[in-house]
Parts: C-alpha cells; sequence; structure tokens
C-alpha cells in the first residue's frame, strides 16, 4: 500500500512537470500568433 | 543481432554525433551569419536527425562494451568513463534535437523560429559538440593507448555515473514502476497525437485544418523525450536484458523512423496547406499510415521484449 501511495505521488508530481511544459509551449503560441490555430 | 555485430554498429553509428554535428553546427553558423533562412532550417533538421542517431549509438555501445570487456588490454574504468561522458553527451544532445525541432515546429507556424530558440539552440549545440568531442576521444582511447594521455584512466569527474543510477533504481522500491507508468504516459501522449493528425490526413474528421492539429506536435515530442528518458534509464538499470535483444533492436529501428517521420509534418508544404474539408495528396496519405503502422510497431515490439527477446 505504502508502495503505492509513493509512486502514484511520484507520478502525479512528474505529469504536472510534462503538463506545465507543455502549456508554457502551447501558450507561447498563441501569443505569437495573438490567436488560437 | 550478436554482440560482434553491434559492436561494428557501434564503430559506423558513433562518428555520426561527432562529425554529423559538426557539420550541422557548422550549416547553423553560416546561416546565422548570412542570415539564411533556409540553411538555418537545414541545420535545425541536421540536429534533430543527428539527436535521433545518438539513440542507437548509446545503446550500441554498450553491447561493445560487453564484447571486450574482461580483455587484459581493455582498462574498465575507462569504458566506465566513456559511458558516462556518452551518457551527459546525450542528455544534452537529445535537448538540443528537442529545441531544434521546436524551431523548425516555429519555422512552420509562423515562418521563423523565436528569438530564444534560436539562441538555445545555438548554446546547446556548442556545449553538445564539447560534450560529445569529449566521449568520442576517451572513446577512442579504449582500444587506441598510442593515443591515451597521462591520468586519463582512472580520473573520477563524471557528473552522471550510470552505476550510480543502477544501483539508485534497483534498490528503491518505488523507482522502476514510477518509470513504468510514466514511460506508458508517454506512449498515450505520443500515440494520442500520432493517431489524432495522422487520421486526419488519412481522411478522418476532414472538417479540422490541419493547421490547427499542428499544434498538437508538441505535445507528442514531450510524449517522445518522456519515453526517450524513461527507456534510457530501464537501459542502464539493466542493461543486460537489453542489449542483444531482438525485439528492442526492431523497436529502436522502427522508432527512429517514425519518429523521423514527424518532419514530414513540420518541414513540407502539402500536409500544412490542408484546410477544412480539404483531401490530402497521396505522398501525405501514405506518410499517414506508415507513421501509424510504424508507431503500432514500436508498441508491439516493447511488449514483446519479454517474449521475442527473452527479458524478465
Amino acid at each position: 500500500m505504502q508502495l503505492a501511495i509513493a509512486v502514484a505521488v511520484r507520478v502525479l508530481v512528474v505529469t504536472a512537470i510534462v503538463g506545465v511544459i507543455g502549456y508554457i509551449i502551447d501558450r507561447s503560441q498563441d501569443r505569437r500568433n495573438n490567436k488560437g490555430p | 543481432m550478436n554482440l560482434a555485430n553491434l559492436t561494428h554498429l557501434h564503430l559506423l553509428l558513433n562518428h555520426f554525433p561527432t562529425v554529423g554535428f559538426l557539420i550541422g553546427l557548422g550549416l547553423f553558423l553560416a546561416a546565422i551569419v548570412g542570415k539564411s533562412e533556409n540553411l538555418k532550417r537545414a541545420s535545425l533538421v541536421i540536429f534533430f536527425l543527428i539527436a535521433l542517431l545518438a539513440i542507437p549509438t548509446y545503446l550500441s555501445g554498450k553491447a561493445a562494451q560487453q564484447a571486450i570487456t574482461g580483455r587484459p588490454d581493455v582498462p574498465e574504468a575507462l569504458i566506465e568513463m566513456h559511458q558516462d561522458s556518452a551518457l551527459l553527451a546525450l542528455v544534452f544532445m537529445e535537448l538540443t534535437g528537442f529545441v531544434a525541432w521546436l524551431g523548425l515546429w516555429q519555422f512552420r507556424r509562423i515562418s521563423r523560429p523565436a528569438r530564444w530558440n534560436l539562441t538555445a539552440v545555438f548554446l546547446l549545440s556548442i556545449i553538445t559538440f564539447g560534450l560529445m568531442a569529449r566521449t568520442a576521444i576517451m572513446g577512442g582511447e579504449i582500444r587506441h593507448p598510442e593515443i591515451r594521455t597521462e591520468g586519463t584512466v582512472g580520473s573520477d569527474t563524471e557528473w552522471l555515473k550510470s552505476a550510480s543510477i543502477a544501483t539508485f533504481v534497483n534498490t528503491t522500491a518505488w523507482a522502476w514502476p514510477l518509470n513504468e507508468t510514466i514511460h506508458f504516459i508517454g506512449l498515450s501522449l505520443v500515440l494520442g497525437v500520432v493517431l489524432v493528425v495522422n487520421l486526419r490526413i488519412l481522411g478522418v474528421m476532414k472538417n479540422v485544418s490541419f493547421a490547427a492539429l499542428h499544434r498538437l506536435l508538441p505535445w507528442g515530442i514531450l510524449g517522445f523525450a518522456v519515453n526517450l528518458i524513461t527507456g534510457i534509464l530501464f537501459f542502464i538499470t539493466i542493461p543486460e536484458q537489453y542489449t542483444q535483444n531482438v525485439a528492442l533492436h526492431w523497436k529502436v529501428v522502427l522508432m527512429l523512423i517514425a519518429a523521423a517521420n514527424v518532419l514530414y509534418f513540420t518541414l513540407f508544404e502539402e500536409a500544412w496547406a490542408l484546410g477544412p474539408g480539404d483531401d490530402a495528396p497521396p505522398t501525405a496519405k501514405v506518410i499517414a499510415a506508415s507513421t501509424i503502422f510504424l508507431w503500432i510497431g514500436v508498441i508491439y515490439f516493447g511488449r514483446m521484449m519479454p517474449f521475442i527477446g527473452g527479458s524478465f
């Protein structure tokens, strides 16, 4: 149980980091285009 | 492939990350000085392709090590140093490839990359070339005692140590399951984007323009990056499971072709020009179908590693 929680917490942290990087790339595109695709 | 062939492969591939990268760097500098947009794009493509080729170069190095390990004339410490130096160089090489690809993606969208992008590529490529050259020299010294300098063997200066990483993953209960879970999330990200983008080219959801879907490509590349990091971690932790694993060999071959396919969508005009309701030209459809096929192959051979390749 402890292992399951330890893995889950770390998975969430890494996923959040990847998500933030993707989000930043995506937003920077918006700013440059000044509009959506 | 057996150890001897993998060693040949390593000896062949190891020239690309240094010589090929130098050519890319030269082109890149010429492009900046000559203010040539086409040359800039060409050098970014070279950086991206060399970053891809660096992956099998790194992986085959472990097999080359296994082939010569234990010989009295081969200093084990030098091989370890070469390997650790290669790992650090690989990290910077992949980072350069990623940023170079982002530049190509921006070129496609807004006809020029952002200013930060070219500066980042410039700095990263200089560092990468230095690290790669250092790795290459160490690699040469393994079988060429005549070029060894005093004190090379046994100096312990590496930042990233493969042995320490392997020990950490092997002795930490959560490390392998975490890596495995993240690898699957990365896979979902890659396959999700691959399916959406390529199915549109094939004629599904025709009302969506390609430019709208092009926006998703960085998420796919991000998934690829996640899987590269986690995949290399698996490899470093138990290399014996992977070096001669025929399923991994196929997986890497298919993955490299599939990854190079993404250039079609970032470089060429055909797909980009697809507006809402447009039908893609046959070339684009062939590339789209092959990309889906290749990624399914990557997943198949990844899953088959224990069954065909005998790992675990």
